[in-house]
């Protein structure tokens, strides 16, 4: 017999569905009725068991399938093997929504962000951008190139200067 | 009940009460056991959560029939006793 008077803290506590969420959802089916603290133990109990066999039925399903991971379709069909055929269609219908509901909030966050401005008018500010950093560029290199001039034309002055200088003793 | 391991978050729609990665450590107890998916898992967790509420139902039928007032262990044993979808149970608790 089970004795569930045994609360020690043993290593099969760890691997145990909780018993407050077991003992929510019986609440829920028996709202009225008085529920024996050993038979809530012994709901928990069950509920490990099923687990249990329904992963192992499954795995023996995955293995003649010869797949290496487990797949809602084994669970299905094991819980058909089990006798419990009647949980699919609840099952499989709250998967989908599931997915349904990821696949919206998978959608959210890699789509592209958004923006005030459409495409084209992305892509006219774009050019418009280049052409001023272009003009911008030729402005500096006509500059440039000015400076240049100026430096070589004042070299050049210079070196007449000093060159007229002496030539100024003969217009005496 | 959600759990960091759990990408799908807990919304109106999809609701679950028993936390899965409980249910997981629970399917990896047994050493033979293959790699499962998550979807695998949160299924498994649903048709658990269904099998409470069948065997509740059905602890509680006994109950009746017993005209008793509280529904007690002999009730859930009686189920599992008549019921032969709960077969798997038969061995487990002596």
């Amino acid at each position: 017999m089970i004795d569930s008077s045994n609360n020690s803290g043993n290593e099969d506590d760890d691997k145990c569905v909780p018993r407050a969420a077991v003992y929510k959802m019986i609440k829920d089916c028996t709202q009225h009725i008085r529920v024996s603290g050993e038979a809530k133990e012994f709901f928990v109990q069950c509920c490990n068991e099923f687990i249990h066999t329904l992963a192992l039925q499954a795995n023996t399903v995955c293995e003649q399938q010869t797949k290496r991971l487990v797949h809602p379709d084994h669970i299905v069909t094991a819980l058909n093997n089990m006798g419990f055929g009647s949980y699919k269609t609840k099952c499989l219908n709250a998967m989908e929504t599931a997915q349904e509901e990821i696949a919206q909030k998978r959608r959210k966050l890699h789509g592209k962000p958004t923006s005030i401005y459409t495409d084209d008018e992305l892509r006219q500010k774009q050019e418009l951008l280049f052409q001023q950093a272009r003009e911008e560029a030729q402005q500096l290199e006509d500059d440039d190139w000015a400076r240049t001039q100026e430096l070589s034309k004042e070299a050049l002055r210079k070196k007449l200067e000093a060159t007229r200088t002496d030539d100024d003793n003969y217009d005496d | 009940m959600t759990s960091s391991n759990d990408q799908i978050k807990s919304t109106s729609i999809r609701s679950y009460q028993l936390p899965l990665t409980k249910v997981k450590s629970i399917i990896k107890l047994d050493n033979n056991t293959r790699m499962i998916s998550q979807d695998s898992v949160y299924i498994l967790t649903l048709a658990t959560e269904e099998f409470i509420r069948m065997l509740t139902r059905d602890a509680h039928n006994s109950m009746k029939q017993c005209a008793s007032k509280r529904l007690d262990r002999l009730h859930i044993f009686s189920s599992i006793n008549t019921n032969p979808l709960y077969e798997f149970l038969d061995g487990s608790f002596d």
